[in-house]
């Protein structure tokens, strides 16, 4: 999925909680001109990629597409590639198994085929599956792991679950910006998978609870004024799940899934950036809301992009349009 | 028989004049400035009943000398102790009869003013000096001489006390007329103030009387007063000083000096220096050696080493938390302390567990002649400080200190969407200390003190500041408290012992909610013990022991985090390791022997060795050290040390979880050598060039290890390496012609080189250039001005070149170059600190401006950057900071 905006003149709002510690510790802390907030899309961005399914038994397929939202220049071209062992975050993740290493680890009758190509081509879309027996595949992340753990990277525990990384870069032909997703290969087929979240309707108000109609995605508001947007999400969206035992936790129970939601805009300011629910920590009514503020700075539409995740890896999407109502 | 000595020392001269070294440079000449010399010091009578008792004591002068050498006045500083055997009296009365030859500058006689320390040593031992028949025949004619004079031959009806105002001491050698009338019926009466200060008159005729008291350095006191013959009257008379000095203080040099590398800094010369809000600890960050670490760093850093790899010591105690949240404020006030000795290197045998300086604070020697105390208030935190004395042989003092900055915060900051401050930063930290003088060859100390400090905030949405944050509440608790008893036995000036026995706790508890957490309770036990024996008149020895326990329980659940010289990211807070042990115990035993040897009068020797064994890596060691210091003329010392030392892993490095439980210990060689040039009494010129190569250090590995069948990472080995070397050059000017200060110049370079690793890379805090200037004026009035001056090359960091978005994490990961590849630019920031001081009868007020960053210099502390690295923007120090405070002391 790929979307257009436009840029947005920079703004220097920030939470009010910060404002007031700057005006407090202002002559301590030297509180200055902050950047563009995190969720304020205005240029080039990948917001989110998503695999159906969010995990992978061997011999399943999942497809994988993304959010990428970008300026004016609609020629970007995407690039897809997985690692099986990277580098980490600091060395921009960095394969440290070269295509060459896998033509020889794979090489054994029976592996051959057994994994895609690191490179997956560059379509909007990619698909990824994986033929290896569960016992081979503990094998071959044992040796993995034997031979090298990278800076920061937890050791993995080879029983259950083996993670590859998914990256994309993609390029509007000015700047290239990349992102990476974990994608889980289920090595016990008695695990339980992992579906990613859906939506349900949206519903907006004003600031007085009035309604506003959104159709087609879209609804209008007047420059200036803010919208209370809840994105209806259904509870079985944090799905009960039975959490790995840890040190801490050897006998772990049942609970829901904690999910997060980013509220990317084309324009304006929201509320808040993310949003959450964690089972027996916040009400999952939090997660649905947030208060948006458009612009209109420069264009008569901007675009609210929510991304809700799930700690599990699972992803979902969509877009709602705001277009500037005419004063009456 | 008995041997009755008596020294005199010279301390250090106020005014125009300050030597510091002891009383052969009292007489030392240079172009400007010849010392007063005592010509003429008559018999002093030892206190008979302190003479049979066999007790020692000394007592602490300031004498005004007048252009001709004479005496003007003696005002007691410090009183003997124990009290009530006559020794100020006797003193005093001595000092009054000095005769000196007179204080020249460019030749033409000055009046000054010194300090003057009388020591009465009673010894039983029966090499030398007079009979005891002699001494006590002696001692009697005095006492009846004495009584003679003091017996008027009339009737006492008008007696008075003279103290000094503000501090309320009593002031001795001050001559007091009293008279009325004029022309042929005037009629006048005068005495002198005894060593309390007390004087007195008799039959003196019924009506008022004017009342004159006189002495240099003082404004004259006028008054008038209604006297009754057969009656007594009563009086205090508060004389003020023309001017309190805030370096009215003792600086005592060690008659050898041992030390290749050891400065001492004083409380009275910490508590002006503009930017360090009197706190001594922070002073520490002025001195040559010492990497500049930013305001709220919370550590030392020494030479190019690790702040860990140094320890801080509150009289030989380890102290874990040396300030409140990280740096805000050293964890013990300025009242309870005497001086800092800091050691960047080199240091002596009897330090263990070590590789990089040492910082010991020395305790106020508790002595006090009267309640006195004071209350603190500033922008930070409000204290409290009082000192009693429980009779002449003990004392005892308090203090307690509380920050309200949560109060502050908690009225101005409003409630946000995102977080809460549920305990705003608050601290507070408390000390008492008592003292037990039986007598001079017995001397216990207790102090117990403590420190606290916490800070909880409320998450009501915690994916808002992180999309891996999933608990509601984070806190932060940090305390300790330490019980120190510490016996001094010195049966003779030949031999010493000082046997010190410490216990106490560390809590250290760190968390956000149940997902990640650091939970620490250390129990600490400690002993020390350090016998000095004198072998000869140039020859001595110190043994010691140095045992130290620690117990504890610890729970951590933490991700992974970077250690020096990595790259510092966003922890993973959903890849968390845990580890839970109860009742580790630990033990360091360590014991040391050092000799200092004389020769010639000129060249000290000090050998000395160590030996260590540490149960937690289970590891020995033997750590010899030698230090040399030859004088080549008054002026010209050089010196010269080197040393092995060792230091353990941290907790962390070793556990089986996070780090690697075979570690073994790291290991530092010290190398330096230099010169002392003292052109002027109050100037000294320190140069010292140092070599610290450092092996075995705790690097990390991407090795894995076996363990129990189970893959798991190894984490660290003694594989990494260090080298730091460079030259300090420190000019210190004691406090004369009403100013002290000193500049500092470290020129270093400090390397690391990790584990696998070909290259050697820069330390953290390498800092090429390290420039200090400060100095503080006495001014009229009781006005201080004090001023700092840095200059400092940027610390190292490790840049962003871009960034990678994490779906999963929902946030950009920040990619790095090279670690350390790139440097902060130049830090340079002046201070100013002006001080008035208002006196009153009973107490004193003083009032202070302390402007940090007086032209507002944007230094830059570090690089933010925006969300996905593509935009930085420096990230600044404090600007202009003007902070007001306000002192009383009475």
């Amino acid at each position: 999925m790929t979307q257009q905006t436009t840029k947005a003149k920079k703004t220097t709002q920030e939470a009010p909680v910060v404002w007031m510690l700057c005006v407090l510790f202002l002559l301590i802390m030297g509180c200055s001109e902050a950047f563009d907030p995190f969720n304020r899309v205005t240029d080039l961005r990948i917001l989110a990629i998503r695999a159906e399914p969010p995990d992978l038994l061997t011999n399943e397929q999942a497809r994988i597409d993304a959010l990428v939202v970008h300026s004016e220049n609609p020629d970007v071209s995407f690039r897809w590639s997985w690692c099986p062992l990277s580098a980490g975050a600091a060395r921009d993740h960095e394969c440290l198994v070269s295509q060459e290493d896998m033509d020889r680890l794979l090489s054994s009758p029976g592996l051959t085929n057994a994994f895609p190509p690191l490179d997956l081509g560059i379509d909007p879309t990619a698909i990824f599956g994986w033929s290896v027996e569960p016992s081979t595949m503990r094998q071959l992340c044992e040796i993995a792991f034997a031979t090298i753990i990278p800076d920061f990277v937890p050791p993995v525990s080879c029983a259950e679950k083996f993670p590859i990384l998914l990256r994309l870069d993609v390029s509007d032909g000015n700047r290239t910006v990349s992102a990476v997703k974990q994608l889980p290969l289920l090595l016990n087929d008695s695990l339980e998978r992992n579906a990613n979240p859906e939506f349900g309707p949206v519903e907006m108000t004003d600031v007085d609870g009035n309604p506003i109609t959104v159709q087609d995605d879209a609804f209008e508001v007047q420059r200036g004024r803010s919208v209370e947007v809840t994105v209806g999400i259904p509870q079985t969206a944090a799905e009960l799940f039975l959490p790995p035992a840890t040190g801490d936790r050897p006998n772990p129970s049942v609970r829901r899934e904690t999910l997060v939601m980013t509220w990317f805009v084309t324009g304006g300011t929201t509320r808040f950036q993310r949003t959450g629910f964690i089972d027996g920590e916040t009400p999952f009514a939090d997660l649905r809301k947030n208060r948006w503020t458009p612009a209109f700075t420069g264009k008569d539409s901007e675009t609210l992009y929510v991304v809700l995740q799930d700690e599990r890896g699972g992803v979902s999407y969509m877009a709602i349009q705001a277009k500037e109502a005419q004063t009456p | 028989m008995i041997r009755v000595l008596h020294s005199a020392v010279f301390l250090m001269i106020l005014f125009s004049v300050s030597q510091t070294r002891g009383e052969s440079e009292a007489e030392e000449k240079n172009a400007n400035l010849v010392l007063p010399r005592l010509l003429q010091e008559p018999e002093v009578a030892y206190p008979i009943r302190a003479f049979e008792e066999n007790i020692s004591a000394s007592v602490i002068m300031e004498i005004d000398i007048d252009a001709e050498g004479l005496v003007e006045s003696v005002v007691i500083l410090v009183f003997a102790e124990p009290t009530g055997y006559g020794f100020d009296e006797a003193a005093s009365d001595a000092a009054a009869q000095f005769v000196f030859s007179p204080a020249l500058e460019d030749g033409v006689p000055i009046p000054v003013r010194i300090t003057y320390r009388y020591e009465f040593v009673a010894s039983v031992t029966d090499e030398i000096g007079n009979s005891a028949t002699d001494i006590l025949e002696r001692e009697a004619e005095s006492i009846t001489a004495s009584a003679a004079s003091d017996d008027p031959g009339g009737v006492v009806n008008f007696a008075g006390i003279l103290r000094e105002k503000g501090t309320r001491l009593p002031v001795a050698g001050v001559n007091v007329t009293v008279f009325r009338g004029s022309g042929s019926l005037a009629i006048g009466y005068e005495t002198t103030t005894d060593g309390r200060g007390r004087f007195s008159f008799v039959d003196l005729a019924s009506g008022t009387w004017m009342i004159l008291a006189e002495a240099a350095g003082f404004y004259p006191l006028r008054t008038r007063d209604d006297v009754t013959q057969g009656e007594r009257t009563e009086v205090v008379y508060y004389i003020e000083r023309g001017e309190y000095s805030p370096y009215d203080v003792l600086i005592e040099e060690e008659t050898v000096r041992k030390e290749v590398s050891r400065i001492t800094l004083d409380v009275a010369v910490v508590e002006k220096i503009p930017g360090t809000f009197g706190d001594i600890l922070t002073v520490v960050q002025n001195l040559p050696g010492v990497a500049q670490t930013g305001a709220a760093a919370g550590n030392i850093v020494i030479r190019g080493s690790s702040a860990e790899d140094s320890l801080i010591f509150v009289e030989g105690v380890n102290v874990p938390i040396i300030y409140h949240f990280g740096g805000l404020r050293s964890v013990i006030p300025l009242g309870m302390l005497d001086s800092l000795d800091f050691y960047p290197g080199n240091f002596s045998a009897s330090f263990g567990r070590a590789t990089g300086g040492i910082v010991d604070v020395r305790l106020k020697k508790l002595r006090p002649q009267q309640v006195s105390g004071y209350v603190d208030v500033n922008l930070a935190d409000a204290g409290a400080y009082l000192e009693v004395p429980l009779g002449p042989k003990s004392a005892i003092a308090a203090a307690f200190r509380r920050s309200y900055i949560d109060a502050i915060i908690n009225a101005a900051v409003p409630e946000s969407d995102t977080v809460n401050l549920l305990t705003a930063p608050r601290y507070y930290d408390y000390q008492v200390l008592t003292a037990f003088r039986p007598s001079q060859r017995h001397e216990l100390t207790g102090f117990f003190f403590g420190s606290d400090d916490k800070l909880k905030v409320v998450v009501d949405n915690p994916a808002d500041v992180s999309a891996d944050l999933r608990a509601t509440q984070g806190e932060t608790s940090t305390s300790f408290y330490r019980t120190l008893l510490q016996y001094q036995y010195t049966p003779s000036l030949r031999f010493s012992n000082v046997l010190k026995v410490s216990a106490g706790r560390n809590r250290i508890y760190a968390g956000l909610g149940d997902q990640a957490y650091l939970d620490l309770n250390t129990y600490v036990a400690q002993i020390q013990d350090s016998a000095t024996i004198s072998l000869s008149e140039n020859a001595s020895v110190t043994l010691g022991l140095d045992y130290l326990m620690s117990k504890t329980d610890v729970s951590i659940k933490l991700p992974v985090l970077p250690k020096e010289g990595e790259i510092a990211t966003q922890p993973n807070l959903d890849t968390t390791r845990f580890t839970d042990a109860r009742g580790e115990t630990y033990h360091s035993t360590g014991f040391f022997a050092e000799w200092t040897v004389r020769l010639l009068d000129r060249w000290t020797l000090v050998p000395g060795i160590r030996y260590d064994w540490f149960s937690r890596v289970d590891q020995s060691v033997l750590a010899p050290r030698f230090n040399t210091r030859l004088s080549l003329t008054n002026q010209w010392d050089i010196k010269g040390g080197v040393g092995v030392y060792h230091r353990e892993p941290s907790f962390d490095e070793t556990s089986p979880v996070f780090g690697n439980p075979n570690l073994g210990l790291e290991k530092a060689m010290h190398y330096s050598a230099g010169f002392e040039f003292i052109p002027l009494p109050y100037l000294t010129l320190d140069v010292t060039g140092f070599y610290k190569p450092m092996t075995d250090l705790v690097s990390r590995t991407t090795e894995t290890i076996l363990r129990d069948g189970a893959l798991e990472p190894l984490n660290f080995v003694n594989g990494g390496e260090g080298r730091v070397y460079g030259l300090e050059i420190l000019l210190r000017h004691d406090f004369a012609n009403h100013f002290t200060g000193w500049l500092s110049y470290t020129l270093s370079r400090a390397l690391r080189k990790d584990f696998e690793q070909t290259e050697w890379r820069r330390f953290d805090f390498d800092q090429t250039h390290i420039l200090t200037t400060l100095g503080t004026w006495q001014l009229p009035a009781n006005w201080t001005v004090g001023f700092r001056w840095r200059l400092v090359s940027g610390n190292p960091y490790t840049p962003r070149i871009g960034a990678v978005y994490s779906v999963d994490k929902a946030r950009y990961e920040p990619v790095f170059d090279t670690p350390n590849s790139a440097r902060l630019p130049l830090f340079h920031q002046l201070d100013v600190r002006l001080d008035k001081r208002w006196i009153y009868r009973t107490w004193m007020l003083t009032a202070y401006l302390d402007v940090q960053n007086i032209y507002n210099s944007p230094n830059v502390t570090g690089y933010a950057y925006n969300y996905d690295s593509s935009q930085k923007r420096p990230r600044q120090g404090l600007p202009l900071l003007p902070i007001l405070g306000l002192k009383g002391e009475f």
